[in-house]
């Protein structure tokens, strides 16, 4: 390669790279206008219907992200060589080919000759006096500044018109699914809190004052599907981490040792804690009442610890197992001290459980609203549904009895108590709670009426009309079939156009006749 | 020869023959870049527009020789070429020796060459394609250069023979000569009137124009420019796929692949005139119209309409872009 063609492919190859880079620009802005129109297009028809959309702020990163990548992309995708370059050096610039000629000369597409080192000279000489701001301005994109507007009417929209629905469509239909889910929600929120109260759950009453607020949330018109259904699972989150929580503290509990280790998952039943209480805190009664023989008392205390087996924390069994030690040794203030201790653990255990059991019915609502939000279905019901009380509230005291039997169609509801919530015990659980009906083992065999095929009579009826005498309607004129034969042959081997023939063939006839 | 010294006696043979020729300057500029460009070139015009007086005039200024043959209708082949004749010699013994016709020069205007019945017309084919003649089985080699201008009147006149397709083909151009405007008639008068008639000199050898043939064929064509002259070339065919609708309704032929070779040709030499020592695109397409218009052969539909080559020339320049694959936006 000459020193000729070294400095001409020099002085050709940043243009090159100014021309990819030009390219690559106008790819990415592009794409950041088609993605920033694409995302527009969808908050344009969340009038309509209920479309997934993403935040502003969002949306412009993703925006400006796609474009980056594809400027970046395109920068090493469609790279552009140095000879195509020089020809559109010499379009934009009016070299009249010199460059490109002599970019394939010193490429060495061609021999080099006398004429072609001139070429080479003179176009070295011609491309270095052009700028190369000049030739490919690196100007912004057109695209670009349609992003930028787009950019600004998502802005606008979002802060402004986004969450409008039109009457009628299946966007203000899920509108409506999402309040009336919050509206559901909201008073779920309330009975939960009122219940949680009574049975001193102190998770769950928080809870279900977050729920509260989210079911208000939800009554927001301008709220989309996506906002709702992302909130709601948030909730929903923020509810398996306290439940976990509190499942771990209730593990904690259980009695350890390896004559323990085959015990259910499920030890602590809140009932049967329930039962436990009642029969300590009876024992405890009888130790403060003298007439209480002690060898009773140890039988009791005997019976209460049996009963419980290893279904008890093993603090508790260890607060028993010294209390009844205590009062063989006739430390009765001793023994009720240690049944005293053995009752907190078990109120507070059963705290534990009922804050469980709570959060386990909040999720089951979210749960509920997620899938009606989602598939904008309405809810079935007319009247909200209250936390259902589960078999454990049911000997409670109080008022928690009274709210949880309030799912029976046939139960009048139960009036209001004094420290209850706001609709306390009027619960009208409709929704499966209980554990799922087991499958029928059997082998599902289909019946199929079978027929024969009937047979009968087609009729069918041609319907024959009389000939008519009548009249030819064509006029008889004279003709040359033989010559109007050749013309048309001659007329078809010339290929002559179909409009033109009508003339020729008009001409011919008269022809014909004159003849 | 050099580029340079190329432009020097182009620029001496132009404005020699424009001491002549009044007006008519893309004419004189196309009828040397044909000769330069080894071509032949068919002049299209009515009489009395100069066209006889030009090629005497450049056969004049480059000292080449020059014949003249007027066709008509009852010319035969052999009074071109020439014919074998009954010779007799000092001893009385008979031979035959051919005589040469007028085809043996290095200029020849064969004018009015429509005139003649094609079989005349066609005797012209081998001396213009090969450079020879052959007369009863002997070839006889034509004196180079030997450059063809034929002149004919419009096909619409009385009494004229169009002429065949591949001797057609075998001109490099086709020039149109026009009417001259008001002014240059007031100069043709002037000069042909006055009592001193302009007087040609020569201004280039034989030499200098077989060097300058040899230099403009070494004229560098870009692989791209090559291809817009083939795309032109192929866009004249109905059923090529970059053809024009015009094409595809009115031609029934297009040019050969001799249309492809005139226009790099003649683009070689007119880059030399221009300076350059490349071809452009506006070199192919400034020769476009003269390289293809007479290579075109329209259907019936096309001939009814009364449509003009030129309109379709045009028309394929309009719609062949430049460059195929990159272009900027």
């Amino acid at each position: 390669m000459t020193a000729d063609s070294v400095t001409l492919l020099g002085l050709v190859r940043p243009l090159a790279v100014r021309i990819t880079a030009g390219r690559a620009l106008r790819v990415g802005a592009r794409t950041a206008k088609a993605a920033l129109g694409a995302l527009l297009a969808v908050e344009v028809g969340n009038l309509v219907l209920p479309l997934a959309t993403v935040p502003v702020s969002t949306a412009l990163t993703l925006a400006a992200a796609a474009g980056a990548i594809l400027t970046v992309i395109a920068a090493f995708l469609q790279r552009v060589d140095v000879l195509t370059a020089s020809r559109l050096l010499d379009v934009q610039m009016g070299l009249e080919e010199r460059t490109s000629t002599g970019v394939e000369i010193a490429l060495g597409r061609s021999p080099v000759t006398a004429m072609g080192r001139r070429v080479i000279a003179d176009a070295s000489a011609r491309v270095a006096a052009v700028r190369g701001k000049d030739a490919f301005p690196l100007r912004l994109p057109r695209d670009a500044v349609f992003a930028v507007g787009l950019a600004v009417v998502l802005a606008v929209w979002t802060a402004w018109l986004h969450g409008l629905t039109v009457p009628g469509t299946p966007a203000r239909r899920t509108t409506e699914v999402i309040r009336q889910e919050g509206r559901r929600l909201e008073q779920f929120a309330q009975a939960l809190q009122s219940r949680a109260r009574t049975n001193r759950a102190v998770q769950t009453r928080r809870f279900a004052g977050q729920m509260r607020e989210l079911g208000v949330g939800l009554q927001d018109r301008r709220l989309d599907r996506a906002s709702a259904l992302g909130r709601v699972n948030e909730l929903g989150r923020q509810a398996e981490a306290i439940r976990r929580e509190i499942d771990e503290r209730v593990r904690a509990s259980r009695p350890a040792g390896p004559q323990n280790a085959g015990l259910p998952e499920n030890l602590f039943r809140r009932d049967t804690v329930q039962r436990q209480i009642r029969q300590l805190r009876e024992l405890a009664s009888r130790l403060d009442d003298a007439s209480s023989s002690r060898q009773d008392l140890l039988n009791r205390l005997g019976q209460i610890a049996q009963e419980g087996g290893g279904s008890q924390p093993a603090d508790v069994q260890r607060q028993l197992q010294q209390a009844r030690e205590r009062l063989e040794r006739g430390d009765v203030p001793g023994a009720g001290q240690s049944l005293t201790q053995a009752l907190r653990e078990l109120e507070g255990l059963e705290g534990l459980l009922a804050d469980e059991e709570g959060l386990r019915n909040a999720q089951q609502q979210l749960d509920q609203s997620r899938t009606r939000i989602a598939g904008g279905t309405p809810s079935d019901q007319a009247s909200p549904e209250t936390p259902p009380a589960g078999e454990a509230s049911r000997p409670a005291p109080g008022p928690t009895r009274a709210q949880g039997e309030g799912t029976s169609p046939d139960s009048t509801p139960t009036p209001q108590g004094p420290n209850e919530g706001v609709t306390p015990g009027t619960g009208q659980g409709t929704e499966k709670l209980g554990a799922p009906t087991p499958r029928l083992e059997v082998q599902r065999t289909p019946e199929r009426v079978k027929g024969a095929q009937g047979e009968g009579d087609v009729s069918a009826s041609d319907v024959v009309g009389a000939g008519r005498p009548g009249t030819p309607r064509v006029g008889s004129s004279g003709s040359e079939p033989g010559l109007l034969r050749q013309v048309e042959t001659y007329m078809e081997r010339a290929r002559i156009p179909a409009r033109y023939r009508a003339l020729i063939r008009a001409y011919f006839q008269r022809l014909a006749q004159l003849r | 020869m050099t580029p340079e010294t190329f432009a020097g006696v182009y620029d001496r043979i132009r404005r020699e023959v424009s001491t002549v020729i009044v007006g008519h300057d893309a004419l004189i500029e196309h009828v040397i870049i044909a000769l330069l460009a080894d071509g032949h070139v068919l002049l299209e015009g009515v009489p009395g527009l100069g066209k006889t007086l030009l090629v005497k005039t450049l056969a004049q200024s480059l000292d080449l020789q020059y014949a003249r043959i007027q066709f008509t209708p009852d010319l035969m082949p052999a009074d071109i070429i020439g014919t074998n004749m009954v010779m007799q010699d000092a001893s009385g013994r008979r031979f035959f020796e051919f005589q040469r016709g007028p085809v043996f020069t290095q200029v020849l205007l064969a004018d009015e060459i429509n005139r003649a019945t094609p079989k005349t017309q066609s005797a012209l084919l081998e001396a213009m394609q090969e450079h020879m003649v052959t007369a009863a089985g002997v070839s006889y080699t034509l004196v180079e250069p030997f450059f063809v201008l034929a002149t004919q009147n419009p096909i619409e006149m009385e009494g004229t023979y169009p002429l065949p397709e591949a001797q057609l083909d075998r001109f490099l151009f086709k020039l149109t000569v026009d009417v001259p405007d008001l002014m240059q008639l007031v100069e043709i008068i002037d000069r042909t009137t006055a009592a001193d008639l302009p007087r040609v000199s020569v201004v280039a050898s034989q030499q200098d124009v077989a060097d300058m043939r040899r230099l403009a064929r070494e004229v560098e064509v870009a692989s791209h420019v090559k291809a817009y002259a083939a795309r032109l070339v192929r866009s004249t065919h109905p059923d090529a796929d970059g053809a024009p609708p015009l094409v595809r309704r009115v031609v029934r032929y297009g040019s050969s692949p001799r249309g492809a070779q005139g226009l790099i040709l003649g683009a070689k030499v007119r880059a030399l005139v221009a300076g350059r020592a490349n071809v452009s695109f506006g070199d192919i397409k400034s020769l476009a119209l003269p390289v293809l218009r007479h290579r075109l052969i329209l259907n019936f539909e096309g001939e009814a309409e009364g449509i003009q080559p030129d309109a379709i020339v045009g028309a394929v320049l309009e719609e062949t872009p430049e460059l195929e694959a990159a272009r900027t936006t």
